[in-house]
């Protein structure tokens, strides 16, 4: 029995001295920071948690632990009355003291053969500089102090005598027995250990085996006694009262009686066993037979110190919880016995509503049981944030770095599994930022950046997950370097590493293998280990990410599950099989309606895309990961057949126009002709959709197109064997409700297994083209491409056309000579191109024509086209020489075919120049002498714009982008701004701002003319200050916006 | 007293099982339990003669064909086959196995070492060959066979 509580009580003291420990070294921290400022409260609690460890040491033998806690009490005590400051070389004996202090607790049974010497020394030297003179000229040898009944029960060193006095203390040596005083009174001795601490100091404490009576003795007057060493404030009569401790056994010592030896034996030196020092007297078996449990704690505690059995405290079988979550788990567990009795009734009695009311009350329970079962589980992440505080600052030391660290979101709570999985990969990523990230301080400053480095860590949830991030405003990761290194280590291919974006060049320190210690200092190099640190992240089931910028700094952002045994998961199926998809890494599901397949699935090279919002997605069938013969259900009989088709966007049935093979049926033809009838059909059928779920894996994201989408369900994940861990494509298995094994797939995996980063790569390049089409693309324009006569190619502004028809040609009606048709009540009088142009004709005899309609003079007209070939974007030039001729604007080159750019207006006005007249009419009058200024960089648009500018009457000044413009303002006396948008050296936006800027343009008008139109660029032209907003071959619309502003 | 400490050391117990053409045998002591159950979760990706994984009452079993680690081919599950289920470590094994037929008490001194290979599977899968009136029963030798790595 006595045993098992000794045992108790050794483990509960180093459980809570090591709770103590925790803060510890967050409060001493914080107390460097604070230098001379002392917060006393922190210092207090700082003191007060060593002095427990101290006072429960003494009491179980701990003596090594006892000195150690002693020894930084002593200095803890200076700094709280401010004798001493907390200066960074304190604190770091004291963060050493704590460190060694630690590692005894973890181990106590050894801890007494634990070398504390030179702990010890280093804090006693921290100490002296604080001590008066006197103080230090007390000779440091050991005075002995004892009641009169038992002198010399304690050997103290005369310092630690002296420090006891300090603050007005006295000085009492009390003498408790174990039975009479404590066991009795049902305490036990931890309790008044703890209640004396409220007092005052426990300076030394002992039990004395030795006046433990013999087994023949009277029972009655056995006693053990307890002896502490307590330093109070208080008077000796009054604490007697309050401990509750007869003033017999209350001694006081005096200082005065210390200056000379108290008795005229020589002081036992601490090494000789004393027939009073309990730490050094072999434990007496006659004793022990009859001996209380008190006395038994330091027996056994002996008895461990001889046979040593290195016995670890087995720390993490315990788990602190809050009591809170305790009753509520007592509460959940009795409702669910409630819910089982009411199950049973229900069964028994075949009450099938019963059944039902009883399995959603018990679907309730469950989950709700699930959850505080989980939440006793979770621990706040700030338990390892707060170990990084040292980390840093020891570090950021040796490297004589100035690093300040921000620690953010401490109170988000993981699984404790997770918390005590990623302690050590974070610590490895804190390390490089510190080592590697952040730079010298002489480097920051040079660098313009402030000598402090900052390092912030945060954790926070986003979408049930939780995003740990570590940022470090240091130099960034040296991608070139990393790139040489990588080819100079052949683990890579130069083309492989062309395409690779920056943020993939950066994750290439997780890569295996590559070493890149030369490049950074000899602690370590940036990359050593880190494999380590992202395959261990990925095992728990998270995410890591890399960003980097050159001279700004790295983030590193993991995501973590909350917990790993239970996850929410989709549902999907494949072939026969169900699988999991554990929701961490979905992104979204996607259905594509067989009809839009076409449109939305494309290929590039041999890999498979889909087009989602405008981004290419990498796509791969779990059937060909997986090897699954792949099935498709048939839309009439809904059983399930083997599908063989080869590729997504082969859609036979539908027509392609510029695909020119005939359709091949020819696998298919083994099949029935009726099958293959309705087989073709099943491509538009609503069952033959194609279910695509989105998926992350880490830096990019891919499509999995699987049969069918089911429920979402929280899974409980189960390891599979050693055969399947070569798999790469499963993070686990779960059996589901019905018993059946659903796999679990692992997306990372799958991505590897598909060999999927090279397609994203082919994506990201593609995507780059688009990218770099759109840049040019502001000044690119959006042409209807058609055809008058066949060969010939033209192409028309689409800016300028309202509507295109296509009309019957027996509708066409010759009157005046022109001809015309009736349109919406009115008539259009249609033009031929060729009419005007020198250019091949229209074939008059078709059936039907297309005319593309426009205004012109206050009325639409239409131009009479044979067809219509696309529509597209191009920023391809001009060439207004070559082909220029009434009716011909210029010529450009279109799929690699000359094709001559229409002058809608030129038609129009050359067949009927009074038109032109109309359009200009209004103008005309008070055009004169108005200068406008048209500030354009292709020369082409230049000169249409002035030329009809001019023709109209105005005066036109030229300028190529907006620097130029700027100087033509501050020469000329400009009326009207007419401006491009997208120009080199200033662009229109730009010069707009700058105009508004001046007041002495103020209330110069501003004309924006483009080739691309759009809410957003308008947007962006009216924030800088543009008046109106124009299509540039839209002569009509610019005429009469001029009109309107130079007219008034 | 001796003849009981005698017996102890020379006799088995060891499960008979019908693989193909082939009698195999299994020390009982290895052996967890015997299956009749075979539905079977196929693992795609996986090794050719791991079958798939079974429920074995909320664990997770990886069933290994026993045909196909032999090099044979593989049977479509029918009614007599069994799962021979062992434990190792912490994971279950099941063995798949055409039908289980005795189980025996083996004279370890009628077990001679395995031949370099058995009708064409290596001996290495063998601790020995039982020799039982006119049949020969090939005891596995489980810690090769289940090796993983390979």
């Amino acid at each position: 029995m006595a045993m098992i509580d000794d045992e108790e009580t050794l483990l509960a003291f180093v459980e809570e001295s090591k709770e103590h420990m925790d803060g510890i070294e967050t409060d001493l921290l914080a107390i460097e920071e604070d230098g001379a400022d002392i917060d006393s409260e922190l210092v207090n609690k700082v003191f007060r948690a060593v002095h427990s460890i101290k006072g429960g040491a003494g009491f179980l033998g701990l003596d090594n632990v006892k000195e150690v806690a002693h020894a930084g009490e002593n200095l803890l005590n200076m700094v709280r009355n401010g004798e001493m400051v907390p200066t960074p070389e304190l604190i770091t004996v004291l963060l050493e003291a704590f460190d060694l202090l630690n590692s005894m607790l973890n181990s106590p049974a050894t801890s007494n053969d634990v070398d504390i010497s030179e702990q010890i020394s280093a804090l006693k030297n921290a100490l002296k500089p604080a001590l008066s003179q006197e103080e230090k000229s007390t000779p440091t040898n050991e005075i002995g102090l004892g009641t009169p009944d038992a002198p010399n029960l304690f050997t103290l060193d005369s310092l630690d005598v002296a420090l006891s006095f300090k603050g007005g203390n006295n000085l009492y040596i009390l003498v408790y027995d174990l039975i009479e005083d404590i066991e009795k009174k049902d305490k036990t001795p931890l309790e008044v250990v703890t209640e004396l601490q409220q007092t005052g100091n426990i300076v030394d404490s002992k039990v004395d085996i030795e006046a433990v009576g013999k087994l023949e003795d009277d029972p009655g007057e056995r006693r053990v006694p307890f002896y502490v060493l307590f330093a109070t404030i208080m008077e000796g009569d009054i604490l007697g009262t309050f401990i509750g401790l007869d003033d017999s056994c209350i001694h006081l010592i005096s200082p005065e009686s210390l200056t000379q030896p108290q008795t005229g034996e020589p002081i036992p030196v601490k090494e000789e066993a004393t027939p009073t020092s309990v730490e050094t007297t072999p434990p007496e078996p006659a004793v022990s037979i009859s001996a209380p449990p008190a006395k038994a704690v330091a027996k056994d505690i002996a008895e461990k110190k001889k046979s040593a059995p290195v016995k670890s405290m087995a720390r993490d079988s315990s788990l602190r919880v809050n009591v809170k979550i305790l009753d509520n788990l007592m509460t959940l567990a009795g409702e669910l016995v409630l819910t089982r009795n009411q199950l049973v009734q229900a069964v028994s009695s075949q009450n099938k509503q019963g059944i039902d009311t009883v399995s959603q009350r018990l679907n309730m329970v469950t989950s709700e049981l699930q959850e505080s079962i989980m939440s006793t589980r979770m621990q706040p992440i700030g338990n390892i944030f707060n170990k990084f505080k040292r980390v840093v600052r020891d570090l950021s030391k040796s490297l004589s770095k100035e690093i300040n660290l921000i620690i953010e979101g401490e109170e988000v709570e993981l699984d404790k599994t997770i918390i005590e999985a990623i302690g050590d990969p974070l610590t490895h990523l804190v390390r490089n930022s510190v080592d590697h990230g952040i730079e010298q301080p002489e480097t920051r400053v040079v660098n313009g950046k402030d000598a402090h480095g900052l390092l912030r860590l945060s954790a926070y949830h986003e979408g049930g997950q939780v995003i740990i991030a570590i940022k470090d405003d240091g130099a960034g990761i040296n991608t070139e370097k990393l790139k040489e290194k990588v080819l100079s280590q052949n683990l890579m291919e130069q083309s492989q590493i062309d395409a690779m974006s920056t943020k993939e060049l950066a994750r290439l320190i997780f890569m295996p293998g590559l070493s890149t210690a030369a490049e950074v200092t000899d602690v370590s190099g940036r990359g050593v280990g880190m494999d380590v640190v992202n395959t261990n992240l990925t095992e728990l089931g998270g995410i890591i990410d890399i960003d980097t910028a050159m001279g700004k700094g790295t983030t590193i952002t993991i995501k973590l599950p909350l917990t790993l045994a239970i996850i929410p998961s989709q549902i999907i199926t494949c072939g026969k099989e169900r699988f999991a998809i554990p929701q961490v890494n979905l992104v979204e599901l996607v259905r594509i309606p067989a009809a839009q397949v076409k449109e939305r699935i494309e290929k590039i090279g041999s890999a498979l895309v889909m087009r989602l919002r405008g981004e290419l997605l990498p796509l791969i069938r779990l059937t060909d990961a997986l090897g699954i013969e792949r099935v498709y259900i048939d839309s009439l009989t809904l059983e399930e057949k083997p599908d063989r088709r080869t590729q997504i966007e082969d859609r036979r049935g539908i027509h392609r126009e510029w695909d020119e093979k005939p359709i091949q049926e020819n696998e298919e033809n083994s099949e029935p002709a009726e099958e293959r009838r309705q087989s073709s059909e099943r491509r538009t059928n609503p069952i033959s959709a194609y279910n695509i779920v989105v998926l992350s894996a880490g830096d990019f994201h891919y499509g999995l197109i699987v049969d069918r989408l089911l429920d979402s369900e929280e899974i409980v994940v189960k390891p599979l064997g050693g055969h399947l861990r070569d798999c790469k494509a499963y993070a686990g298995a779960t059996i589901q409700g019905d018993g059946r094994i659903a796999m679990i797939l692992d997306v990372v995996g799958l991505s590897k297994l598909m060999n999927l980063t090279t397609v994203a790569e082919k994506v990201r390049n593609q995507l780059q083209e688009q990218e770099q089409k759109k840049k040019g693309g502001e000044d690119s324009q959006t042409l209807l491409i058609v055809r008058n006569a066949e060969d010939e190619q033209m192409a028309i502004p689409l800016g300028l056309v309202s509507r295109i028809e296509k009309i019957s040609s027996n509708d066409i009606e010759i009157t005046g000579g022109r001809k015309n048709i009736q349109y919406r009540g009115g008539s259009l009088p249609l033009f031929n191109v060729d009419e005007v142009a020198n250019v091949g004709m229209r074939d008059e005899e078709a059936e039907s024509c297309y005319v593309v309609v426009f205004p012109i003079a206050g009325k639409e007209v239409g131009i009479m086209m044979s067809e219509i070939v696309d529509i597209l974007d191009t920023n391809e030039k001009v060439d207004d020489i070559t082909h220029r001729q009434p009716g011909i604007l210029g010529s450009m080159i279109i799929f690699d075919k000359i094709t001559l750019l229409v002058d809608l207006y030129g038609v129009v006005t050359t067949v009927m120049p009074e038109w032109a007249g109309i359009a200009a009419h209004s103008s005309t009058e008070e055009a004169g002498g108005a200068n406008i200024l048209v500030v354009e960089d292709s020369k082409f648009f230049m000169n249409q714009i002035t030329d009809f500018v001019s023709d109209v009457g105005y005066t036109p000044f030229q300028a190529e982008d907006g620097v130029e413009a700027l100087r033509v303002l501050e020469e000329e006396t400009i009326h009207l701004v007419l401006t491009d948008i997208e120009m080199p050296n200033m662009d229109g936006l730009e010069l707009t701002r700058q105009i508004r800027a001046d007041e002495r343009w103020a209330g110069l008008p501003v004309i924006a003319v483009t080739s691309v139109a759009g809410e957003a660029a308008e947007q962006r032209g009216q924030e800088a200050g543009v008046d109106e907003y124009l299509i540039k071959l839209d002569r009509e619309q610019i005429l009469s916006k001029l009109n309107e502003y130079l007219g008034g | 007293m001796t003849q009981q400490t005698t017996s102890a050391e020379e006799v088995r117990d060891l499960v008979l099982f019908q693989v193909d053409d082939m009698i195999c045998g299994l020390d009982t002591s290895l052996v967890q339990e015997i299956n009749k159950q075979t539905e079977i979760t196929v693992v795609h990706r996986a090794p050719d003669y791991v079958r798939g994984v079974m429920n074995l009452r909320g664990e997770i079993a990886t069933i290994i064909d026993l045909r196909k680690k032999f090099r044979l081919e593989s049977l479509d599950i029918n009614k007599e086959m069994k799962v021979v289920v062992l434990r190792l470590g912490s994971e279950n094994i099941g063995l798949l196995v055409d039908s289980v037929t005795d189980v025996v008490m083996a004279d370890n001194r009628d077990i001679a070492p395995p031949p370099s290979n058995v009708s064409g599977i290596p001996g290495i899968f063998f601790e020995g060959i039982y020799t039982m009136k006119e049949d020969l029963v090939a005891v596995l030798n489980v810690d090769e066979l289940l090796r993983t790595g390979e």
